[in-house]
């Protein structure tokens, strides 16, 4: 055993074998006496507590503070329902019914918020009357989003 | 939902719709928009059911019905009257004119 050489032991290993040596001595990282302690190898386990509810970094809700479209300001945050089916993130705001996917929540906020863009656009079209759902859409629209006056 | 089954809905309900960032249907009935649904540009873009579903104001059996066979337009528009999102008021106004 050459025992001027340095052994850093990995965290979590309960034990390390010497490598010099053909005879493969274990040796206890706990123990002062390092030299032919011999100590029964096991794969070093590391355990980490998971917070089940928290399991994911993904939240179930954000609030969306701005829209992809410079003509609109957000004046009041709009609450986003995330979720995830098939392989996509779906963010959603239950009182409008409207929503949006993408690959990442990322993409899925991006596209809510081009989405709700047109949306607030296609709505406040005077020239189209709407029924009284989509009427209550838009106006819930109006609560949260207000057209900027561009100079 | 497949892109095509979204499509099966918007011809049989004669929907309007506009391509723009997405593509953008609307269900109108003597010239009012009563309901609104759109999905992604691209067959292979993921579309939940359910959401367009609540969008179109169905439940599970008609919604099926819907992109099947067993229901049309004027039994849609019969669903949206019970379900009070054609408006009685607008109905009548509508005949009215």
């Amino acid at each position: 055993m050459a025992a001027a050489t340095p052994i850093v032991f990995r965290p979590g290993a309960t034990s390390v074998r010497a490598t010099d040596d053909e005879n493969f001595t274990w040796l206890d990282p706990l123990s002062d006496n390092t030299s032919g302690v011999a100590h029964e190898y096991s794969s070093p386990e590391l355990f980490i507590p998971i917070d089940e509810e928290h399991a994911s970094a993904r939240p179930n809700s954000v609030l969306l503070g701005t829209v992809a479209d410079r003509r609109l300001r957000v004046r009041k945050a709009i609450p986003l329902d995330v979720s995830a089916e098939e392989g996509n993130v779906i963010v959603s705001w239950g009182a409008t019914d409207e929503f949006a996917c993408g690959a990442s929540m990322g993409d899925a906020i991006e596209e809510f918020s081009k989405t709700i863009g047109e949306l607030f656009f296609d709505l406040n079209d005077q020239s189209i009357p709407l029924g009284r759902d989509l009427a209550r859409v838009r106006d819930i629209l109006n609560e949260h989003i207000e057209q900027v006056i561009i100079r | 939902m497949k892109a095509h089954e979204f499509e099966t809905i918007v011809k049989k309900l004669h929907m309007e719709t506009r391509d723009s960032k997405h593509r953008i249907a609307y269900f109108v009935h003597n010239g009012v928009r009563i309901v609104k649904t759109m999905r992604s540009h691209g067959n292979s873009k993921f579309i939940p059911e359910h959401l367009i579903r609540k969008q179109l104001h169905l439940d599970q059996a008609q919604f099926v019905g819907l992109y099947s066979c067993s229901i049309n337009e004027p039994e849609y528009i019969e669903i949206l009257k019970s379900k009070g999102v054609i408006a009685a008021d607008a109905i009548k106004a509508a005949e009215g004119r």
